[in-house]
């Protein structure tokens, strides 16, 4: 073991500084979203942009704790974190705060916490603590099932505080599974249960049936006619036939029916522009105004007056596009995150701890998924589902959780030399 | 072994693609959207942030004749709140909230504190830009509103949106409603009623365009663009109506209608030479009991006149020379038999009178007598001669609504042979009470018979725009040797007729008494039994030998016993009558003039090309002392006025006292402050005093008095 001389001592600086980057830009863009004439002081804590600063001096200070805490100590520990985010799930939905239709949040002292967002980092610990120990074997059905039972447990949890988007970021943790060795089948699933519910809704479900029988009588043609063959065949073909129907009731009688205009406007069955295809529209319009080179740095009149709703959390890009256009804002601020997360999987891959390197796949899924959801939805790829884009959001929860999540990676990797 | 490694590359390889594969369909969508789509994006931005609104041109006033406001709008305001404005924050919301809702609901009690309170945080948690708080207030309310806790910060911090809106209304409320008129609230689309109706074109203006950008949340702020189209607000209307008689022939109706317990009633009082409706009232039982202006009879209800309808049979008569009003006429035994239907009087008369007699008396008998046996032979004839008189032709009047006047003619098939002598009393026509008093007129006229004016000017921003001057239907409805008779015959009516109760020894009224059987629909007349039905009517000029003014008054359905046109009706005529006489003979005997002094009018301060106009149409040399100053200040000796400038322009506040309010107001709010008025008149104090420096935007308090502005 080697001594450590100073907590910035073999610290991955690219992911420091593309860490302070996105925190950086996210807090110029937050200021032009609600800028105000009588507020420009930056750090006036009458708006978004005056608190948003103090969040970001808290994270920084966040974040140098946790380089100075021992190495050992998250893995160590993160069965009691991922304990404690658990008990704090269970609270928030007897006592918390509700904010929008979301029974999710605490307050503390005037300031709003949303334990949701610390139990993504809860779970990736206790994820990469279970799938590191020598035991452990992905491919073994009780173990699948004791993973999946650590990423449902909060996802249920964050389901009952009626907040569907947060739980939905849970589902990314499949990719942890995947690197430690979960069979290809259930990522093609994965993949093609989505798919087969998007056709299931667009088209009709008798049709697409009838294709399933095709697809099935095709694979029973062209693969060795063994009973057990045909009799895999025909479950899948029942099982995908029951999903569709399945799908079909749910979307139409289980859903509420703001979800289900969401999902309609989404798949094009529904132009809604006064409800729910209006953030979209806005959305659009918002940062296809910007067109290549953007209106200018606080010039962006449609994110400005609220012609977007929610631009200084969940559609804070529409303000990176209209004002900075797709060269100098849209490019850069994704090039930003695909860089960031393609340096994360880099560097989990350097790990010589399993924990560590599943927690940096852990800490990569969750970017992603809510990279990819929020940019998605803003430019009307996927449907409006309100998660906030990591460091850039507004928000003091948010910037906090992901803050706490990245940095006890970079502490991870910092430690890799201690561990000789 | 290898296999496991090989397997582990691919998988992180795949999540390498994985995250560019994803990463690239963003830049995909978004470079789409910014490049293809961008144009049609921003044209739609573009659009979204600017919007006319059509500026809603202010109704025009409806006036009496010496301008007094009958009909006006005034400003209501709907307020709003920009709830979930970041400009408002979540400290101030949380602490002010509480007693902003108190406030609102002590101001409005309709809600109880807590109510509103849930309303302003629902809206707050929503992000509402727009959270109807209260319509329809009035200035002072919306005055108070603006004092609350965060409305006090105004339109963008405190988030109040206030909208005006203008509403009508009738400062002298039920006075002469139905001839003013007022928005048929059960219709569907706006329709007005009465001259509110009939003037919609010029009073309604027209509506404006202003283009608007956004500014804000829900703050939209005008734009300065060629584009614009102001809005052109409505013209004033200037009735014929005196509001003193108005009020004055309405109480008397109303009195009488009270104590008769009448169906309805009305009233029209008509200018002899110019036709000018002076008053016009209709009053009807309504469902609580009380007589409101409901219809326009005296302009809509057609119906059998009776007696008041013998002055066109004698008129017909003495005209065709078919009538002396010497000769005897014999009432037999008081009653007279017509093809198997018998007429008699009301009070049966017997023996012989004389034809003036039979006139002043209101003899039934005695006028079909002396009707059927002159033109028994050729009735068409008498049918000509009621035509010659114009009698049967609609007055194509200001106002809509008019009852069409039916005289019948022989070649009709509802014509028989008792038509004849029960036409000559004033059954099987039909007459509006202002077809009747018209013919009167024309008699108290010379014959000349001018068509009823509800209106007699239009006016924009005072200045004249059309104005209608008398009209005559018929120079000459008969000779005036037949006029000067049937004046005559009008006056003995209250000389020693039907109507002696208006005899005075002031002046003399010259009329006619009216009493009708109604009759009931198809049922005919019910006369002898339980149901009949009367209406009483009186109709007249006066003074006699002067005419100004003619009248009818018309009493329907009195049900407290006494139903004759002497009776219910002249009591109201004299009534009325007496006041205005009172009122004319103050205006034909003015007090005493000093003619011997030379006066010069006072102007006051204002425009020096308008005050020089003003100076020289009245012959009165002014002279300028700077002929080239746009304001000055008339200074007057005995002889002529000198205009000395006034220099409003040095950055100081102008000494604006003695200026006339629109001067006033259209110098300072140029200068960009806000006028506040107080009163009325030209200005005689201002809060901020000459030559002290000012700031744009400030408040300057006008103080008027003195003199009728």
């Amino acid at each position: 073991m080697r001594e450590r001389r100073g907590i910035f001592e073999h610290i991955d600086w690219w992911l420091v500084i593309l860490y302070l980057l996105l925190v950086g830009l996210g807090w110029i863009n937050i200021y032009a979203a609600v800028y105000d004439i009588n507020h420009s002081d930056i750090v006036d804590m009458h708006v978004k942009y005056g608190k948003q600063m103090l969040w970001i001096f808290a994270a920084v200070f966040l974040a140098m704790i946790i380089l100075l805490i021992d190495g050992k100590f998250f893995a160590q520990f993160s069965n009691l974190i991922y304990g404690i985010c658990i008990l704090l799930l269970i609270m928030v939905i007897f006592s918390g705060k509700e904010i929008s239709g979301s029974k999710s949040w605490f307050q503390f002292a005037g300031v709003a916490l949303q334990p949701a967002e610390f139990a993504k980092m809860g779970t990736a610990l206790a994820l990469a603590k279970f799938l590191s120990l020598t035991e452990t074997d992905i491919r073994k059905r009780n173990d699948l099932f004791l993973a999946a039972g650590i990423i449902l447990l909060p996802t249920i949890l964050v389901i009952l505080q009626h907040d569907t988007g947060s739980a939905l970021v849970f589902l990314s943790f499949i990719l942890v599974l995947y690197r430690a060795g979960l069979s290809d089948k259930f990522l093609i699933a994965f993949v093609l249960v989505p798919m087969l519910a998007v056709l299931s809704l667009l088209i009709n479900k008798f049709i697409i049936v009838g294709g399933l029988f095709l697809i099935a009588v095709l694979v029973f043609l062209y693969t060795k006619r063994r009973f057990l063959n045909t009799l895999i065949i025909a479950a899948v073909f029942l099982a995908a036939t029951g999903f569709v129907f399945s799908v079909n009731y749910g979307v139409n009688h289980v859903l509420e029916p703001h979800q289900r205009t969401r999902i309609n406007v989404l798949i094009g069955k529904e132009i809604d522009l006064k409800g729910a295809g209006y953030n979209v529209n806005q959305s659009l319009i918002a940062i296809g105004s910007g067109g290549m080179w953007g209106k200018g740095f606080l010039q962006g009149t449609q994110t400005k007056y609220n012609f977007v709703p929610e631009q200084s959390t969940d559609f804070i890009f529409c303000t990176v596009g209209e004002e900075w256009g797709f060269l100098k804002g849209s490019l850069v601020v994704v090039g930003l995150f695909v860089v960031l997360l393609i340096r994360i999987v880099i560097v989990a891959e350097r790990q010589r701890s399993r924990f560590s390197r599943f927690y940096g796949y852990g800490v990569a899924a969750i970017i992603f998924f809510h990279f990819f959801i929020n940019i998605g939805m803003t430019l009307g790829l996927l449907p409006v589902i309100g998660i906030p884009l990591p460091f850039f959001s507004y928000g003091g929860s948010s910037l906090w959780a992901f803050t706490m999540l990245l940095f006890i990676f970079i502490r991870q990797d910092s430690y890799r030399y201690e561990l000789l | 072994m290898k296999d496991i490694r090989k397997d582990i590359l691919l998988r992180v390889y795949l999540v390498y693609f994985g995250i560019l594969l994803f990463g690239a369909a963003i830049l995909a969508k978004a470079i789409y959207i910014q490049s293809t789509e961008s144009k049609e994006l921003l044209e739609k931005a573009r659009k979204q942030e600017m919007k006319f609104v059509t500026v809603e041109a202010i109704r025009g006033n409806i006036c009496s004749d010496d301008g007094t406001l009958l009909a006006t709008s005034i400003p209501i305001f709907d307020v709003y709140m920009d709830v979930g404005s970041d400009l408002i924050t979540d400290e101030l919301f949380q602490k002010e909230v509480d007693s902003l809702s108190l406030n609102l609901s002590q101001l409005f009690k309709d809600k109880k504190p807590s109510d509103y309170k849930n309303i302003l945080w629902e809206g707050r948690r929503n992000g509402v830009g727009y959270l109807p708080i209260h319509s329809n207030l009035t200035y002072p309310e919306l005055k108070q509103i603006r004092k609350f806790p965060i409305f006090k910060l105004g339109k963008y911090k405190g988030g109040l949106i206030v909208e005006p809106q203008y509403q009508r209304e009738l400062p002298f409320k039920g006075l002469a409603r139905r001839t003013i008129g007022y928005e048929n609230a059960e219709a569907a689309e706006k329709v007005y009623v009465g001259l509110e109706g009939s003037f919609s074109k010029n009073l309604q203006g027209t509506g404006g365009k202003r283009l608007m950008r956004r500014i804000g949340n829900a703050a939209w702020m005008q734009v300065d663009t060629e584009n614009d189209v102001e809005p052109q607000n409505g013209d004033d209307i200037i009735t014929t109506l005196d509001i003193n008689l108005q009020d004055l022939a309405e109480s008397a109706l109303r009195k009488e209608l009270i104590a008769d317990s009448a169906d309805h009633g009305c009233v029209i009082v008509m200018e002899v030479r110019t036709g000018y409706i002076k008053a016009i009232v209709n009053l009807g039982k309504g469902p609580k009991g009380g007589y409101e202006e409901r219809f326009n009879y005296a302009i809509g209800e057609s119906s059998e006149p009776g007696s008041t309808f013998k002055l066109a049979s004698f008129l017909v008569g003495m005209e065709d020379g078919k009538i002396n009003l010497d000769q005897p006429v014999s009432l037999g035994n008081g009653s007279v038999n017509y093809h198997g239907r018998s007429m008699t009087d009301a009070h049966r008369m017997t023996g012989t009178l004389l034809a003036h007699e039979v006139f002043e008396k209101s003899s039934n008998v005695g006028t079909s007598k002396l009707i059927y046996g002159a033109y028994a032979d050729d009735p068409q004839k008498y049918i000509d001669g009621l035509y010659r008189m114009s009698i049967n032709l609609p007055q194509q009047l200001q106002i809509g609504g008019e009852g069409r006047p039916y005289i019948k003619n022989t070649k009709s098939k509802w014509w028989s042979a008792v038509s004849l002598p029960w036409m000559s009393i004033g059954y099987e026509v039909s007459l509006t009470p202002l077809q009747i008093v018209s013919l009167y007129n024309a008699v108290a006229n010379n014959g000349v018979m001018v068509k009823p004016l509800f209106v007699k000017e239009i006016r924009k921003n005072g200045q004249l725009v059309q104005s209608f001057p008398p009209v005559v239907i018929n120079p000459r409805i008969c000779s005036p040797a037949t006029i000067r008779k049937a004046q005559l015959l009008l006056e003995a009516v209250v000389q020693r007729g039907t109507a002696t109760s208006l005899k005075n020894p002031v002046y003399r009224i010259a009329g006619k008494t009216g009493t009708a059987q109604l009759a009931l629909n198809n049922k005919g007349y019910a006369a002898g039994t339980k149901n009949v039905r009367y209406k009483g009517s009186f109709v007249g000029y006066f003074p006699a030998d002067n005419p100004r003014y003619s009248m009818i008054v018309v009493i329907n359905n009195p049900s407290k016993g006494k139903y004759y046109g002497g009776a219910v009706a002249a009591p109201v005529f004299k009534e009325i009558a007496d006041r205005v006489y009172a009122d004319l003979h103050d205006i034909d005997n003015p007090p005493p003039k000093d003619t011997t002094g030379y006066f010069i009018p006072q102007a006051y301060a204002g425009i020096q090309k308008d005050i020089e106009d003003t100076y020289f149409w009245l012959n009165i040399p002014a002279k300028p002392v700077n002929p080239k100053a746009e304001w000055a200040v008339p200074v007057s000796n005995s002889s002529s006025v000198m205009l000395m400038p006034s220099n409003h322009f040095n950055g100081t506040m102008p000494d604006v006292t003695g200026m006339g309010v629109k001067d006033a107001v259209f110098l300072l709010e140029q200068m960009g402050l806000k006028v506040v008025l107080n009163g009325k008149g030209y200005v005689i104090r201002q809060s901020v005093a000459p030559g002290r420096m000012y700031m744009k935007g400030t408040f300057v308090t006008l103080d008027l008095g003195g003199g009728k502005g």
